[in-house]
């Protein structure tokens, strides 16, 4: 429970950067519990199922079968229970539309995957060293 | 008719009638002077009549009263009266008649002295013959006639021949004004025939004129209904054009929603399998660094530096089609503070390269200043990049107030002008990769923020000797 409580849910479609997304964090000492969801409708059942998990942070990518990026977030803050929830989406895609539609949906964070993997590897660890450690948390409810 | 040739008619009109006028009224006076001259003359006529009236008179008084004493017949005597009685009148009337003659009036004096002369001697015989008998009354008469007296004939004549004086000279008035008549009459005729001919003329003149206007206006209808169908076509040329521009700006719009999703998912889906690679190749180097030799590791070096232009590429091209989507808006732009900001970031991207940048100061512009900035990014990135190979980079940024025009010009290796049209085209390149890295997309992606400015865009250089480039902002 406490694991779970300490948790990153990570909304990625391609194994390869979920591969390589862990060994980024793993390699910055980060060795929180991440729960991965293959698409975004995974990822709202993950949240807002019966069995509701309650990450610390959440890690969305926008471009996701099914459901994309920007309606999971929708969704998040749209119940009670996952409205607080801080949430980072982590793309590839630096147009400007979708920074705006992200914030004024209420996204938390708004991070360019860069394709270089040691920049990637670096805001990687940064993000999990703030939102894991540094970054203090809406009380349970 | 609204034409102005009808005003015209108006003092033509006029002045026919005030010739016609003066023309009747110089023939109705010549006619006058010719009545009046011929009543003069029928005066005159009487006039004589009247003297040889008195004459008469007198002569018949005188022979009533020379019967009467010689035959005592008192018929005689009564006609004597009669004839004695006229003799005031007819004169009194010839008195009338000559009173605008002086010379006639002392006539009639004398006159009317001689006839009272005689009928008194006439009295005083026809007395004489009452009381003294035949040879008293005989003897005043012949007294009478041996007397030197005047007698009422010459002094008749004389008044007759002043008449006949008048006669000659009224005869002459009557001739005069009888060709003074006629020849007005007949200039006022002439007069009045030119007068028409010349209004007849003007008349047909005139029609025809209207005429004229008449196939003029005709013919300027059927021109304005000519232009009227033009205007028509052109209108339904114009609402085809726009029908056309609708369809084709609908189209572009459809072809640019397209562009977009494809850059988007260019943006998105190009760099994730780059980002494995690039991922992976790390992860390789360094997890199994001791698994493979030297070579290995070069390779893996090359696999990861191509992942990175690869990357580069992708940015630049990104960039290159914002710049054409985006919304051009245009403010004041402290362009001297921007070249200076871009100055700094590139002297930290190059902490290895010495340069020097001399920015003239108070530059200002009228433009878009994200797109500005991308602009002088890639102008004096390619200026740092250029002069990589000398031992301090000298760039310089300046404004040319009379031309308009700013300029980047550095001190590196410069471009051989044969090429320069292919400058600004994305992927050309005039360098290869390794002399100086690059993506072949900068230089049309400053062409591209310029043109949508406005504005042009050239450069000047030669192999060795730097280049500079000038643009303005329209």
């Amino acid at each position: 429970m406490a694991e779970q409580q300490r948790s990153i849910l990570l909304v990625e479609d391609d194994p390869d950067h979920e591969a390589l997304t862990i060994r980024a964090l793993r390699k910055s000492n980060i060795v929180n519990d991440v729960a991965i969801a293959r698409d975004g409708e995974e990822a709202v059942n993950m949240l807002l199922g019966p069995n509701p998990i309650k990450p610390q942070v959440i890690l969305l990518d926008l471009k996701l079968p099914k459901l994309d990026g920007l309606e999971v977030l929708r969704r998040i803050r749209e119940s009670d229970t996952t409205r607080t929830l801080p949430v980072v989406i982590l793309t590839s895609s630096d147009e400007e539309r979708d920074v705006v539609r992200s914030y004024s949906l209420g996204v938390n964070s708004y991070i360019r995957k860069p394709v270089n993997f040691s920049d990637f590897a670096e805001a990687t660890r940064q993000l999990g060293m703030y939102w894991l450690v540094l970054n203090e948390c809406p009380p349970k409810p | 008719m609204p034409f102005s040739k009808g005003s015209r008619i108006g003092p033509l009109l006029v002045a026919a009638i005030v010739i016609v006028l003066l023309n009747t009224w110089f023939a109705v006076a010549s006619v006058r002077t010719l009545s009046q001259s011929e009543y003069w003359l029928s005066h005159t006529w009487q006039v004589i009549g009247q003297v040889e009236g008195i004459v008469a008179s007198v002569r018949d008084a005188d022979s009533s009263a020379s019967g009467f004493v010689l035959t005592g017949d008192t018929n005689r005597l009564t006609s004597y009266y009669l004839a004695r009685q006229q003799v005031t009148p007819q004169i009194q009337r010839f008195r009338e008649l000559t009173s605008d003659n002086p010379r006639q009036r002392d006539n009639a004096d004398r006159l009317e002295h001689i006839a009272a002369e005689r009928l008194a001697l006439l009295d005083q015989v026809i007395a004489a013959k009452k009381i003294g008998g035949t040879e008293a009354a005989a003897s005043l008469l012949t007294e009478d006639a041996s007397s030197a007296r005047p007698r009422v004939r010459p002094i008749a004549e004389s008044m007759q021949d002043e008449e006949r004086r008048l006669l000659t000279i009224r005869e002459e008035d009557v001739k005069r004004s009888t060709l003074v008549a006629l020849l007005s009459v007949a200039v006022a005729s002439g007069l009045d025939l030119l007068l028409i001919v010349f209004v007849g003329r003007i008349l047909v003149r005139e029609r025809e004129m209207r005429m004229q206007t008449q196939t003029a206006n005709r013919e300027l209808e059927m021109a304005h209904a000519e232009v009227e169908k033009n205007v028509e076509t052109i209108r339904q040329l114009n609402t085809e054009l726009e029908e056309r521009v609708r369809s084709r700006t609908m189209e572009l719009e459809s072809t640019n929603r397209e562009l977009e999703a494809f850059s988007y998912s260019v943006s998105h889906d190009l760099r994730a399998p780059l980002r494995t690679i690039d991922g992976f190749s790390l992860a390789l180097q360094e997890d199994y660094e001791e698994a493979v030799d030297e070579t290995g590791r070069d390779y893996i070096r090359r696999v990861r530096s191509g992942v990175q232009r690869m990357g580069g590429l992708i940015d630049a091209l990104l960039q290159l089609s914002r710049i054409t989507r985006a919304e051009l808006s245009r403010r004041e732009v402290d362009v001297t503070a921007l070249a200076e900001s871009v100055a700094e970031n590139l002297k930290e991207e190059h902490p290895e390269q010495q340069i020097h940048f001399d920015i003239d100061p108070g530059m200002h512009a009228n433009a878009d200043p994200d797109l500005l900035r991308v602009a002088f990014e890639n102008l004096m990135g390619n200026a740092v990049k250029f002069s990589s190979k000398v031992s301090v980079s000298v760039i310089r940024v300046s404004y040319d107030p009379e031309k308009k025009r700013f300029e980047v010009a550095d001190n590196g290796a410069g471009f051989d002008m044969q090429y320069s049209s292919k400058l600004f085209n994305a992927f050309n390149r005039l360098h290869g990769d390794k002399d100086f890295k690059g993506s072949g997309i900068g230089l049309a992606t400053v062409a591209r923020v310029i043109h949508r400015h406005h504005g042009t865009i050239s450069a000047e250089s030669s192999v060795g000797n730097g280049a500079r480039f000038f643009f303005t902002l329209g």
